[in-house]
């Protein structure tokens, strides 16, 4: 069976460097997967957060090779096995172990857009159609996804006017990440890495086919960070 | 692609009352995949979510109703102490075993001998290795600290997965040879006649 190598950061918020492990890639593979694999045979205490395991829930979100994604979707033979596969925490969340990063964050902007779900909108008029409030929800949670890029909240004013409150919430990457400009190719890559890489099926439906109504974030910094083996 | 059948939902759980949602023991609530009896044999698809909508709201209700009824519990600390010493066990387990080769023992024993199709002897074999890899868990060793350590994590719910493991092999015998007896050892299978549903009650069986 062929086998990849994995350079996994160890440590805690304040100490760490990366870690290699070989891993076995079976077809199919993502890198979640390895990282199971790792857990499961080569160290159990490696900290890493999952749930859906179908690119909904955002949670097994990691940088991967140094671009942040969510690694139940991203597969294995996508990658080049020639070198190793770099798998880091996200960098717009402190972190908390290993791959685990503190996301309280999203959880006080969710609260945040529930509650003005439940406010009238600005421009008067109250969410009485509960059609509105459904794809205002949606749009949040679709949204909520998209962290693994850390953008900040999608420019949906189209959509829901709740939203674009939500959307002005203070991102962490603004405060966390040196604002690096990004450059339109780079930023359609990481689009595509999040969003457009899960199978149709799982495209949120608001999300489908409308990236451009996704403002770009100064999040995605250039510096090579990732490339020491000792990160501090 | 792999295909196989696999488990993905559980249709057994916690005994609770219907309208409450309380189980046996006072002040705990269950819903949902956690709860027993209402999806019957075989749960069908998209049946779970209304289940969530109609006995999460029912828990939610009821509970909050328990607490603003009851009075503070009181705390033993001897069983804090004792549960704190049996949580930090495996840190102090030195070369033993790690707690995902147990769950991965654990799965195979219960996919090949406790699957879709079962017999008594398969079944009967299934409890004796479970009684094997208790012994091994129970030894189970943990490294690294005690900050979001998933191995450590799952040497503690190893000991969920084994009273389920058993509730589930044990129940499946009693319905192919026996609906209506006691089976031996510290789980204790009641039935009612003209029921469905096998209930597992594990330790000291009030007389």
């Amino acid at each position: 069976m062929a086998e990849a190598t994995l350079r996994v950061f160890r440590g805690d918020s304040n100490n760490g460097k990366t870690i290699d492990y070989r891993v076995p890639v079976a077809p199919g593979m993502v890198v979640l997967d390895a990282l199971h694999y790792i857990q499961g045979y080569l160290a159990p205490d490696l900290a890493v957060r999952w749930n859906c395991k179908a690119g909904k829930c955002g949670s097994c979100s990691a940088e991967v090779n140094g671009r942040p994604r969510l690694t139940c979707k991203t597969r294995m033979d996508e990658l080049p096995q020639d070198q190793p596969i770099t798998v880091l925490p996200m960098k717009s969340f402190p972190r908390i172990k290993d791959l685990v990063t503190d996301v309280s964050w999203n959880y006080r902007v969710n609260r945040k857009i529930l509650l003005s779900l439940r406010a009238p909108a600005s421009n008067g008029r109250s969410h009485s159609s509960t059609w509105t409030a459904c794809r205002s929800f949606e749009s949040a949670s679709n949204a909520f996804s998209a962290r693994t890029c850390a953008m900040s909240f999608a420019n949906t004013t189209r959509r829901s006017s709740s939203l674009a409150r939500a959307s002005s919430f203070e991102s962490p990457a603004s405060k966390c990440i040196p604002s690096t400009p990004t450059t339109a190719p780079a930023f359609s890559r990481i689009s595509s890495a999040s969003v457009s890489a899960t199978s149709p099926n799982v495209v949120p439906r608001s999300v489908r086919g409308d990236s451009h109504h996704r403002q770009r974030h100064s999040s995605l910094s250039k510096s090579a960070w990732w490339t020491n083996s000792t990160i501090r | 692609m792999e295909v196989g059948p696999t488990c993905h939902y559980m249709m057994g759980g916690i005994r609770v009352d219907a309208e409450t949602t309380q189980s046996t023991i006072l002040g705990l609530f269950a819903a949902g995949e956690a709860a027993a009896g209402l999806h019957g044999s075989n749960r069908l698809g998209g049946n779970s979510l209304s289940d969530l909508l109609v006995f999460g709201r029912r828990a939610g209700l009821f509970a909050a109703e328990y607490a603003k009824r009851a009075s503070p519990a009181s705390i033993d600390s001897v069983q804090i102490e004792q549960a704190e010493k049996e949580l930090l066990a495996p840190f102090s387990s030195t070369g033993a075993e790690s707690p995902y080769a147990i769950h991965r023992d654990l799965q195979e024993v219960m996919q090949n001998l406790v699957g879709i199709y079962r017999t008594k002897e398969d079944l009967q074999r299934a409890l004796v290795e479970l009684e094997k890899l208790k012994a091994l868990a129970a030894k189970a060793g943990v490294e690294g600290s005690r900050l979001f350590n998933p191995g450590w994590h799952l040497s503690y719910d190893l000991r969920a997965m084994f009273i389920v493991s058993e509730a589930v092999t044990h129940s499946a015998l009693a319905r192919t040879e026996s609906r209506a007896r006691t089976a031996a050892s510290t789980i204790r299978i009641s039935t009612q006649s003209g029921k469905r549903n096998t209930t597992s009650l594990s330790g000291n069986p009030a007389p």
